[in-house]
């Protein structure tokens, strides 16, 4: 029994509940188009497993404290605080209190906005690290970021339109030309996965390969 | 009433089509004509990465992204999991360290079920502690971030591997990761991450590539047809693009017309 | 170590400093440059002005606290012009930090007081009850029989705004504003090709070129393009806010880029033809 719960079951199921998503994409016919929205309606339910998160945090942490592990032991103690703080002030006060938006308004949004931002000298570094003409492509990549840049940035479209024009030009031209083939072979790629996975080929989803 | 939905009948007729092109492939494959699979040398540099982190005695980090099974993105997070497996197969046969942050809550057990199993592969299940090899770090995406790029300052791995679903953390992971000179892959089918992976990283795959990891990394000749077929048709669809452009542009709608049936 | 060897390595700290400078700097002494307001920001504008009166909105804010400083402002200014246009206004995200958002847009725009709107007859938050892809098919098909109370837990039935709703039908347009792809490209397939709504996106500047097929294609009618869109979008509605004293920062950030990208380029090639130290 066990083997057929390992492998046959599962790839019954994922069979099945796929081949309704498919059906219901393509056909208009009233039951399955019902039967699709009671599944969405109960993939909420999966969200009950945010706890396992949770767990596995706690027990990580917690096992971090009590071994005292040097240079970590203390960020895994206020962490556990952190989640028991939020815990209590959202199933006590509610997640609509002014108790807990304050807890998001004074640290979730600046903790938030601060890695947000720290992206901007991410990108400065970044830039200044691999921006270097080296090749043909890398120059044709420096030109095209730097006319960009420069369309992008307010100051220089204020100045003189043509800025803006040429930005424009790149973007519906080059970009989106190049993100559509690539977007076309995503597309193509993500229908191969999905087909490999309805007749039980990827099982990478299952944590099993054979 | 029509059955099929408007607008939906060449998209339906296209899965059909593309299902059999699979299949007829499928029976090639039996007889030994598999089709040829180019090498990707992202792939083929993951071997190199781990041999990196056995000289160097460093850790190896794969990242299978920040997705879930229930958003647009679990086809990435398959292929993501799938590279895992690989890396951690790798990582158990050199006896490498590890590390693989989870994201989701979802991902987590599959992810452990996906690493032990390549850890027993190799006869190597009692060397793996999976709490601490695939913790659950956080769900908020930048509190993961700023875990897995504290992990990049405090251990120093040899290799950094990412493939997966990656939003605005991708540019703070490739960026850090590369500060610290581990040697970097990078794939993802997120159009807005892509530019960051392909300027930072040593290799990258791009955008589809990642679905093809199943393919390479097992050889299997039935799934490679599936990558055959997607061939196939990015033909097909070049076609009509081309045709479909040249006869709009003289005013000739028809393949418009025929795609929107 | 010579110029060139100095010129291709400049520490990071160095860099930081400078960005961090340009940022401040317009704080303290704005420029005042002026804003050339994009096509994308007037089409979402027009959309928007197009809707007609009492009909109902979506407004579905998903930036979380990243976003938030991009696009809390672009989220101020547009519910300026749905109350404005007095629209039924349903807004709605699928956790708690999007939720103190969306409150906090509340607490700028004032509805209540500037234009003379109920909470519960002009505006409604929905309750949080699970992830986008479901939320986003439930709110434009069976919203009263899935999403039974707001976020304050009061019974959507009985409010004055829903007397007379009749699902799909009655929302004229969707507007979102958002840090993540899946969102707002998940809006295009349910909005537009499934209840084919009309559709106003909003996100960062980084997405445009992934969403722009869409808005080629008509998909969206207009979208607030980050930062510089969110100012667009204040200067049509006549309310300046944030987002126009961020434009002066985000003129000398970029400069600062391309000026990093030169020096980078200088040092490069001089140490390559003119020899670096050793």
């Amino acid at each position: 029994m066990s083997e057929i719960l390992k492998r046959p079951i599962p790839l019954l199921i994922t069979f099945v509940v796929g081949m309704l998503m498919v059906l219901e994409y393509f056909f208009t016919v009233p039951a399955l188009t019902a039967t699709y929205d009671t599944v969405n309606t109960w993939r909420v339910i999966l969200y009950a497993c945010v706890y396992l998160g949770t767990i596995n945090l706690l027990l990580l942490h917690g096992r971090r404290v009590m071994r005292r592990d040097p240079g970590q032991w203390y960020y895994s103690a206020w962490l556990i605080v952190m989640i028991a703080a939020y815990a209590v002030l959202g199933l006590v006060w509610g997640v609509d209190s002014m108790n807990y938006r304050w807890m998001i308004d004074n640290v979730d949004v600046p903790l938030g906005a601060t890695m947000y931002a720290s992206l901007a000298f991410y990108m400065a570094s970044g830039a200044y690290r691999v921006m270097k003409v080296r090749n043909l492509g890398t120059g044709l990549l420096l030109l095209s970021a730097f006319l960009v840049i420069i369309g992008n940035t307010p100051l220089f479209p204020a100045t003189w339109e043509g800025f803006a024009t040429i930005r424009n030009t790149i973007f519906d031209t080059f970009v989106v030309g190049s993100y559509r083939a690539i977007r076309f072979g995503v597309g193509l790629g993500g229908i191969a996965l999905g087909i490999r996975t309805l007749v039980g080929l990827e099982t990478g989803y299952m944590g099993r390969r054979e | 009433m029509a059955i099929i939905k408007s607008g939906y009948v060449l998209s339906f007729v296209a899965f059909i089509l593309f299902a059999v092109v699979m299949w007829v492939y499928g029976e090639y494959s039996k007889r030994g004509r598999v089709p040829y699979v180019k090498r990707l040398p992202a792939f083929d540099a993951m071997e190199e990465a781990v041999g990196r982190a056995v000289e160097m005695g460093r850790p190896v980090v794969m990242v299978p992204g920040r997705g879930s099974f229930t958003d647009l993105f679990v086809a990435q997070t398959v292929a993501g999991l799938t590279v895992l497996n690989y890396v951690a197969g790798l990582c158990a046969r050199y006896g490498v360290k590890l590390w693989a942050p989870m994201a989701d809550h979802l991902v987590i057990p599959v992810a452990r079920e996906n690493v032990r199993d390549a850890y027993a592969a190799e006869g190597k299940l009692d060397e793996l502690d999976v709490e601490e090899t695939l913790p659950y770090v956080s769900g908020s995406q930048f509190a993961w971030a700023s875990s897995v790029i504290g992990y990049y300052a405090r251990e120093r791995p040899a290799a950094n591997i990412m493939v997966g679903a990656f939003w605005a953390e991708s540019m703070m992971l490739a960026e850090s990761a590369g500060r610290i000179g581990a040697l970097q892959i990078g794939g993802t089918a997120r159009l807005y991450q892509l530019p960051f992976f392909a300027a930072v990283c040593d290799y990258t795959l791009l955008g589809e590539e990642i679905f093809a990891a199943s393919a390479y990394m097992t050889q299997d000749p039935i799934v490679i047809t599936s990558l055959a077929t997607t061939d196939v048709f990015r033909l097909v669809g070049w076609v009509i693009i081309i045709v479909g452009a040249i006869l709009s542009t003289v005013g000739i709608n028809v393949v418009y017309q025929f795609l929107s049936i | 170590m010579s110029l060139w060897d100095k010129l291709e390595a400049v520490p990071n700290w160095v860099l930081y400093i400078l960005v961090l400078l340009a940022m401040a700097y317009p704080i303290f002494r704005p420029l005042g440059l002026p804003i050339v307001v994009g096509g994308p920001s007037q089409e979402a504008y027009k959309a928007v002005d197009a809707t007609p009166e009492g009909t109902y909105a979506v407004f579905h804010i998903a930036y979380g606290a990243g976003g938030k400083p991009t696009l809390q402002p672009a989220a101020v200014a547009m519910s300026h012009h749905l109350f404005e246009k007095n629209l039924k206004v349903i807004y709605f995200c699928d956790n708690a930090v999007d939720l103190a958002n969306i409150w906090g847009i509340f607490d700028e725009v004032s509805p209540d007081t500037r234009y003379g709107k109920e909470y519960g007859s002009d505006y409604v938050v929905l309750s949080l009850t699970g992830p986008f892809l479901t939320q986003a098919a439930v709110v434009l098909s069976n919203l009263l029989e899935t999403i039974p109370t707001d976020a304050r837990g009061q019974s959507l039935k009985g409010m004055p705004m829903f007397q007379g709703y009749t699902e799909t039908e009655d929302i004229n347009i969707v507007c979102q504003l958002t840090t993540s792809g899946d969102i707002s490209e998940g809006w295009v397939y349910q909005a537009v090709s499934r209840y084919e709504r009309r559709l106003v996106g909003g996100w960062l500047s980084m997405m445009t070129s992934s969403m722009i097929p869409y808005y080629q294609a008509g998909q969206i009618q207009g979208f607030i393009d980050g930062s510089k869109g969110a100012a667009d979008y204040e200067v049509l509605t006549n309310k300046p806010g944030e987002a126009v004293k961020i434009t002066d920062i985000l003129s000398l950030t970029q400069v600062v880029y391309l000026l990093f990208i030169i020096i980078g380029n200088v040092g490069y090639f001089g140490k390559k033809y003119m020899g670096g130290g050793k």
